[in-house]
């Protein structure tokens, strides 16, 4: 379970669609299951079916993180065609199976969907979202 | 060499709970190798089965990546920061490689321009190879497995060969 407030899952979506047709990706904050912080990075690849965050990029988000006192909750990226579900790259990739993985799928262009998961290493567990606020 | 090492905060509960860790090495390598030896939940999250540092773990030295420094050996100095990166990375689909030879009748059709029209598919080509009697082309196709086969049955259909190119391995 995590619990996004409302600004901060209305901005994930404005930045997918800001960055749509490309992919876009970010980092979420927080402490004890709530994200307090959306931080925005560059989509290294700068592709519409890739995303990847660059070890600068993560550590200028750590070193914010550290002075805020929060932990990386999730990493968010958008799939521009295709379904909110971790696909087999996303599967591939996956390091923390600790850290939710937002999807934002644009594949309906009125109908933004996000979901979360987590990805371990024998299963894909879906996460609830709780919006608050 | 006393250094500061930065760990991921997922990673924390890994070792101890400390949000920042000390340790001492002369070189990276010394310090990983401590890290991985005191912290065997550690080890098993940076390094392969064979012992190595996995491929997609970045390490930086205050804010440079030991991989333009001397990687693994980039020599230490006390109160230097280690950081430990681990890639983020992932996409919408695997990319898959096909070569198509296509027929003389075919070479002046734009059938890559078509698979792309007409199925849910993106298309890249990498190389290719074409005059007016022969032609082959190697091409990137992402897309949901469902549209990436439609478009291989119309490419066969129509008469193009297609051949699976070995798939890039991503650990």
């Amino acid at each position: 379970m995590i619990r996004i407030p409302k600004f901060i899952y209305q901005k994930i979506v404005d930045h997918a669609k800001k960055e749509w047709p490309l992919e876009c990706c970010g980092i979420l904050g927080g402490k004890d299951y709530t994200v307090e912080k959306a931080f925005e990075v560059q989509n290294a690849e700068k592709s519409p079916i890739r995303y990847s965050i660059s070890p600068q990029e993560q550590l200028r988000v750590f070193v914010e993180m550290e002075k805020e006192s929060i932990d990386m909750m999730a990493i968010y990226h958008s799939h521009t065609h295709t379904i909110p579900f971790p696909s087999e790259t996303d599967v591939k990739l996956a390091f923390y199976p600790e850290v939710a993985s937002i999807i934002i799928s644009l594949k309906e262009e009125q109908n933004p969907m996000v979901k979360a998961f987590r990805i371990g290493k024998e299963a894909i567990y879906l996460e609830e979202i709780e919006v608050v606020g | 060499m006393e250094v500061d090492v930065r760990i991921p905060t997922p990673l924390r509960k890994l070792t101890g709970e400390q949000d920042t860790l000390k340790a001492k090495g002369k070189t990276v390598g010394e310090v990983i190798q401590w890290l991985t030896e005191t912290y065997p939940g550690l080890k098993e999250r940076l390094r392969d089965e064979q012992g190595a540092v996995r491929r997609f773990i970045n390490i930086y030295v205050n804010n440079e990546d030991i991989r333009f420094i001397q990687n693994l050996e980039t020599p230490l100095k006390e109160g230097d920061q280690l950081s430990i990166i681990p890639a983020i990375a992932g996409g919408s689909s695997l990319r898959r490689r096909v070569t198509l030879t296509f027929p003389p009748e075919l070479i002046q059709e734009p059938v890559i321009y078509n698979i792309g029209h007409h199925y849910q598919v993106i298309t890249n080509i990498r190389s290719a190879n074409v005059t007016n009697h022969v032609g082959w082309v190697t091409l990137e196709i992402d897309g949901e497995e469902k549209e990436y086969l439609k478009a291989l049955t119309y490419l066969k259909e129509i008469g193009v060969k297609v051949e699976p190119v070995e798939r890039d391995v991503i650990e």
